[in-house]
């Protein structure tokens, strides 16, 4: 959707930095990260372990505020956006209650909102059987595998039906077959409803099949290296992953991200 | 919302994955051992049994040596129980309302205090220390001082064991109330969610089980709190029937009233067991019997 580009920002990050720790013992989990993300764009984050990936995406949720810098997500900042629900986010783990079955779990952000159940119970059916846990839905956490409890959590992130979302590895403890079928259901989640997403990979292949933009990060400290701009293409899954512009737009990141790497022992 | 059913169910390899997982799940679920669950159960009972066998065999008078006016056996402590029904069941009743009463109140207040330091982070933890001291306060002084208080029926006992009890709730359900891992919080605070919502949504929840441990332990407080309470204050009751008869000399009926509270330590005991395992179904330790 290289469309996105034409159109407005949607997230600006401005010299942004994040300084963990008292004096004498800091940790520098982003140093002058600046970028914008356009409105109904998909940018993936993809660096080392440590780069700060997690820490950016918990400045944009307003979880963490920066040391020095600005971040404005609209005409807002990103504590206003927060209050007005207008993200939904899936962390690293899935966080789910468990005293809470699946479609409890998935109704929590509804529930919070203030919502009635007669409300509310027909958008997580949906939501459930889009993620593939019908036959789950009473079931709790405890009783689900590692990857089923991810779904729950991206279903979750979901229900308020937000217009940005902020997926911190959201696929990566998932098997191939669902990860796949994850990944196709969230590109036609934000074909359909224009989502802005921000998302947090490790797989050079997953960024480059999902991203308008793909940002990469070189750590300690956290910094941007390179943006590599994607073409998407139209076609079937296995259409697209066998497509010469697809290996061609794989190799090129994986050499950026070598380079980051690099960087990293210089 | 109705674009998100778009679901692609013509893919195979999707579906077959998502029923192995079925699978997987499904036969963690069945494998409850039901076998375990009962031998939990038998276990305990065969040892009483076995052990009230080779009472009455005088296995411990030899061991210990012992006369049977020190030690009854059981068929003359059940002998007592017999003869002595309708007195020790009024004063079971008696002791019992004081020992409950005594707890609930005691466990109320300390989980009502427990809540409200809850909300207060810095203060909190200040009362909370300091309501903990109250566990140091000795029954033997307490116990006067209730007298002059409040007579001796059953208010001044009510007041020892509330006493006894609120400092163990407040410490442990605050303890709960506060040990949320940040990922959680982070998530309320993602929704944006006010403090009383994630108190009646996560905090509550979470505490959940150490008050239920705390409310077991108030339990077995609360006994030695009435009983010993009714040594010091009292013409009624297990505790003053207990001292009462043993400078009369008179054995079985002391050990009577023994056994009934012995007895009725353990029926409270399970009896929040069963009320816990149907307020926390999720919690570890049911969990792991459950697989
Ligand atoms: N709450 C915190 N307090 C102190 N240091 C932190 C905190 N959170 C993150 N850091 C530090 O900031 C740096 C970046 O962490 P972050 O979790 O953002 O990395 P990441 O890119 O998400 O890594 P991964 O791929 O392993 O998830 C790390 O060096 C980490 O130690
Ligand atoms: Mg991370």
């Amino acid at each position: 959707m290289s469309l996105g580009r034409e159109k407005e920002k949607e997230i600006r990050i401005d010299d942004v930095s994040m300084v963990f720790g008292r004096k004498g013992r800091e940790v520098t989990a982003l140093s002058s990260v600046s970028f914008d993300i356009y409105r109904s764009e998909f940018v993936s984050l993809l660096g080392p372990s440590g780069c700060g990936k997690s820490t950016l995406l918990r400045l944009l949720a307003d979880l963490l505020q920066p040391t020095s810098g600005r971040i404005t997500i609209g005409e807002e900042v990103p504590r206003e956006v927060r209050l007005k629900r207008k993200y939904g986010i899936v962390f690293q783990s899935p966080t789910l209650f468990e005293w809470r079955t699946v479609k409890d779990n998935i109704e929590l952000p509804m529930e919070v909102l203030g919502l009635k159940k007669s409300e509310y119970s027909a958008i997580s059916n949906r939501l459930i059987d889009m993620v593939g846990l019908t036959k789950f839905k009473d079931h709790y956490p405890w009783q689900l595998s590692g990857g089923m409890q991810q779904r729950v959590a991206i279903a979750r992130a979901l229900s308020l039906d937000p217009p940005i979302l902020l997926m911190d590895e959201p696929f990566s403890a998932l098997d191939e077959f669902t990860k796949e079928k994850l990944q196709l259901d969230l590109l036609d989640i934000q074909k359909q409803t224009n989502k802005t997403i921000v998302f947090v990979t490790h797989s050079i292949p997953e960024a480059v099949f999902l991203s308008d933009r793909v940002v990469i990060m070189s750590a300690h400290p956290g910094r941007v290296h390179s943006i590599l701009e994607m073409e998407r293409e139209e076609g079937s899954y296995e259409q697209i992953r066998n497509s010469g512009r697809f290996h061609e737009m794989t190799a090129k990141v994986r050499e950026c991200f070598q380079l980051s790497k690099q960087q990293l022992h210089a | 919302m109705k674009e998100m059913t778009a679901m692609n169910t013509e893919r195979a390899p999707v579906s077959s994955s998502l029923a192995r997982e079925a699978e997987v799940a499904k036969s963690n679920k069945t494998k409850s051992a039901s076998g375990k669950e009962s031998r939990n159960v038998w276990l305990p009972i065969g040892f009483g049994f076995l052990f009230l066998i080779l009472w009455q065999l005088k296995i411990f008078h030899k061991l210990f040596h012992l006369e049977l006016y020190q030690l009854p056996l059981p068929s003359a402590i059940a002998e007592a129980i017999h003869s002595n029904g309708d007195l020790l069941w009024n004063y079971s009743l008696y002791t019992g309302s004081e020992m409950i009463g005594g707890c609930l109140i005691g466990s109320a207040i300390g989980l009502l205090a427990a809540i409200i330091a809850s909300f207060l982070p810095k203060a909190g933890k200040g009362a909370i220390t300091l309501l903990a001291a109250l566990n140091a306060v000795p029954i033997v002084a307490l116990a006067p001082v209730m007298n002059n208080w409040f007579g001796d029926g059953v208010a001044s006992k009510i007041a020892i064991v509330s006493i006894m009890t609120m400092a163990t709730m407040a410490v442990s359900a605050y303890k709960g109330l506060r040990s949320v891992e940040p990922a959680y919080l982070e998530l309320m605070q993602a929704y944006a969610a006010g403090r009383f919502t994630v108190f009646a949504k996560l905090r509550f929840r979470l505490a959940l089980p150490a008050i239920f441990t705390a409310l077991k332990i108030n339990m077995a407080t609360g006994i030695i709190g009435a009983i010993v309470g009714e040594f010091f204050i009292s013409s009624r009751g297990l505790g003053f029937l207990l001292s009462d008869q043993i400078k009369l000399g008179n054995m079985p009926i002391a050990w009577s009233c023994i056994v009934i509270a012995a007895v009725l330590g353990i029926a409270l005991y399970y009896l929040i067991q069963l009320i816990e395992r149907f307020a926390i179904p999720w919690h570890a330790a049911q969990r792991k019997q459950a697989s």
